[in-house]
């Protein structure tokens, strides 16, 4: 009896074992999609834990672009920093100007320092003495880790970007014109050769067996803006042009079937029709909306002083079920430190003095006359019943 | 398979949806709950069924439909199930680059040909009904990607006319179909698209997010409409819904647990 019982034992083993570890990646806790970082951990968190392997993620820009761009940058140094591979177009600016600027990182791990060790070990554990030899547990698992912080003063050495596999993409790969009877804008279509490229040569493609798998990181800034010949969707008749859409769908094609996940940032303020923006949306995994205060209205509001700006979660995948990750609110807000960019829940500022009212209250007062106060209002002069 | 919402539906056992044309819209909320469950609920009632798929892969509808507990893979190789890889076979048209082999190409100079595309879906229809010897249903998923690839809406509604001309001729087939329409934004071909739908078919569901906004405890509202002959006799029912992992949930408005 003892042989297979002896045998029996492997049963209750883990379904499926450890069967790919890409570095920087991890399982999602919903749906067990493989899951990366954007580089920005708040905003990982916010999107239920990173992008999914496969999708599209829009970040539509601010007016002016640059936060836009700062997360693209944050992207492009996560994947300096995991070792995987970096697939960089744009055509508004030099891509190398964009990966020259990438923040530096902030390493908080400079390993076990030796001294702290031997005092440790002097110095023996006074209370709870019976937990003493018990081995000690790591709560969280050494190795590559998700997710990283950078400093946004200093930037990245040109030595630590070079040790990545990375192909720009810029104005000049791009105007190599083909044929011109084609269903697409000539720009998307090169594009999208482009990147199917990569994708095969080297080896990204799901059905291509691999021992060492990686992941690449596609990042298109300003995709759709002028630069690319995109007009808000018309074509120069004034009919609709659907390049973008196609490019999008094509695009979401390539993916689902790679190692793959793209970052595209576009200036949907520049389109005029908003049937198409939700159109370029719905042909997207997930959409995120930057608003700007920089020279809006809202930037000398007194309750948007903590932040830069707003933030909205506009779409969200359901992959593999029937729902999708469900954040408490989808409107947010970001804010941009000396060295950090980061996205936090909109919240009033705190009431410090006690007499003072918010400014932006005033103009309401004074649009009460005494007799539109229907509730328990305090209109001196004015007796009400209801009044007190 | 929601067994509240085929009490929504009325759907019975004498009674599911043997010559209907159902159409799905979505706007603000992800209807996509009701495709998935259409598409398990007709394969458990050993319906032959097309489905094309344009929002996701393949991959998604099986693994939803392992949720539903459904298995597609054993239903397409039972014959039962004829899956389009809709969203691959666009993508790859539209690209142009990596062509269907040979002259099969579903482009006609610079825009989709769905007349082609008719042809490959009634193909496939006529080998299921020999196959099956029974009316067969048609799903997709969902129509206004063909819109926004450039398709225009005659163009759609005659593609749809064609297609139900098809499946519900003998009174026998059921074909349902999925749109997005936002008619809070003002994308006006959309609307013309769902009027149009609307005009065609016998039942409609449209799902939309709440007025009041997002909410993380009620996903959304689904009102159900069905379109008979009979003035008197059609009828609405309102309700709002929220997702779970396997199931859904459907309460009356304002009657949700967060908010009790």
């Amino acid at each position: 009896m003892a042989a297979p019982m002896k045998q029996s034992q492997t049963s209750f083993q883990k379904k499926i074992p450890t069967k790919l570890q890409i570095p920087g990646t991890k399982p999602s806790l919903y749906n067990n999609q493989l899951l990366i970082s954007t580089g920005i951990p708040s905003l990982d968190n916010v999107i239920g834990g990173g992008l999914a392997v496969g999708t599209v993620l829009l970040i539509e820009e601010d007016v002016f672009g640059g936060y836009g761009r700062l997360m693209l940058k944050y992207f492009c140094a996560e994947a300096v920093m995991t070792g995987q591979a970096l697939f960089l177009g744009s055509m508004d600016n030099m891509p190398s100007q964009i990966l020259n600027e990438l923040p530096a990182p902030i390493l908080d791990d400079p390993g076990p320092d030796s001294e702290q060790l031997v005092t440790m070990d002097t110095e023996r554990m006074k209370i709870a003495w019976r937990y003493q030899h018990l081995p000690q547990f790591q709560s969280s698992p050494v190795g590559t880790k998700f997710g990283h912080y950078y400093d946004l003063t200093r930037s990245m050495e040109l030595e630590v970007i070079s040790s990545i596999n990375t192909l720009l993409i810029g104005q000049s790969e791009l105007t190599e014109t083909g044929s011109s009877e084609h269903p697409m804008n000539p720009y998307y279509l090169q594009l999208l050769k482009r990147i199917q490229e990569k994708i095969e040569s080297d080896g990204f493609g799901t059905a291509v067996q691999q021992e060492k798998r990686n992941i690449l990181r596609i990042a298109i800034h300003s995709l759709g803006s002028p630069l690319w010949g995109e007009n808000g969707g018309l074509n120069q008749n004034g009919n609709y042009d659907p390049s973008l859409p196609r490019f999008l769908l094509a695009l979401r094609v390539l993916m689902r079937s790679a190692f793959a996940v793209c970052v595209i940032t576009m200036p949907t303020h520049l389109f005029c029709d908003e049937g198409f923006v939700v159109r370029v949306e719905r042909l997207c995994d997930t959409v995120v909306h930057l608003e700007s205060f920089a020279g809006s209205e809202k930037e000398k509001n007194s309750l948007y002083k903590e932040y830069h700006g707003l933030f909205n979660i506009r779409q969200l995948p359901s992959l593999n079920s029937l729902t999708c990750h469900m954040p408490d609110t989808l409107d947010l807000a970001f804010k941009l430190r000396r060295k950090r960019f980061s996205i936090e829940k909109l919240h009033l500022p705190p009431e410090l003095s006690e007499t003072a009212s918010r400014p932006q209250e005033d103009p309401l007062s004074n649009f009460k006359s005494p007799s539109q106060t229907g509730s328990c209002g305090t209109s001196l002069g004015f007796k009400n019943k209801l009044d007190f | 398979m929601f067994s509240d919402l085929n009490n929504l539906l009325a759907i019975s056992k004498e009674n599911h949806l043997q010559g209907e044309f159902v159409v799905i819209s979505s706007s603000k909320a992800d209807g996509s709950f009701l495709i998935h469950h259409f598409l398990s609920f007709f394969l458990k009632q050993n319906k032959p069924v097309c489905f094309v798929g344009f929002s996701q892969s393949y991959n998604h509808y099986n693994t939803v439909a392992q949720k539903l507990s459904c298995n597609l893979n054993a239903a397409k190789t039972s014959g039962q199930l004829v899956f389009i890889e809709g969203m691959k076979l666009l993508g790859d048209a539209v690209s142009g680059n990596r062509l269907v082999k040979g002259d099969n190409s579903l482009m006609c100079n610079t825009d989709f040909d769905l007349q082609k595309f008719f042809l490959c879906i009634k193909s496939s229809l006529d080998s299921l009904k020999v196959n099956q010897s029974q009316d067969p249903v048609l799903i997709i998923d969902n129509l206004s990607f063909l819109h926004y690839i450039g398709c225009s809406i005659p163009q759609l509604v005659m593609f749809v006319n064609y297609l139900l001309g098809k499946v519900t001729s003998q009174g026998t087939g059921s074909f349902v179909l999925a749109i997005y329409n936002d008619m809070i934004s003002v994308d006006e071909e959309s609307d013309l698209l769902w009027k149009n739908l609307s005009h065609l078919c016998s039942l409609t569901c449209q799902v939309t997010g709440l007025e009041s906004g997002y909410s993380k405890d009620v996903h959304g509202e689904l009102l159900i409409t069905w379109r008979s002959r009979d003035v008197k006799q059609s009828q609405t029912k309102k309700t709002q819904f929220k997702l779970l992992d396997k199931n859904v949930t459907f309460f009356a408005s304002g009657m949700s647990s967060a908010v009790l």
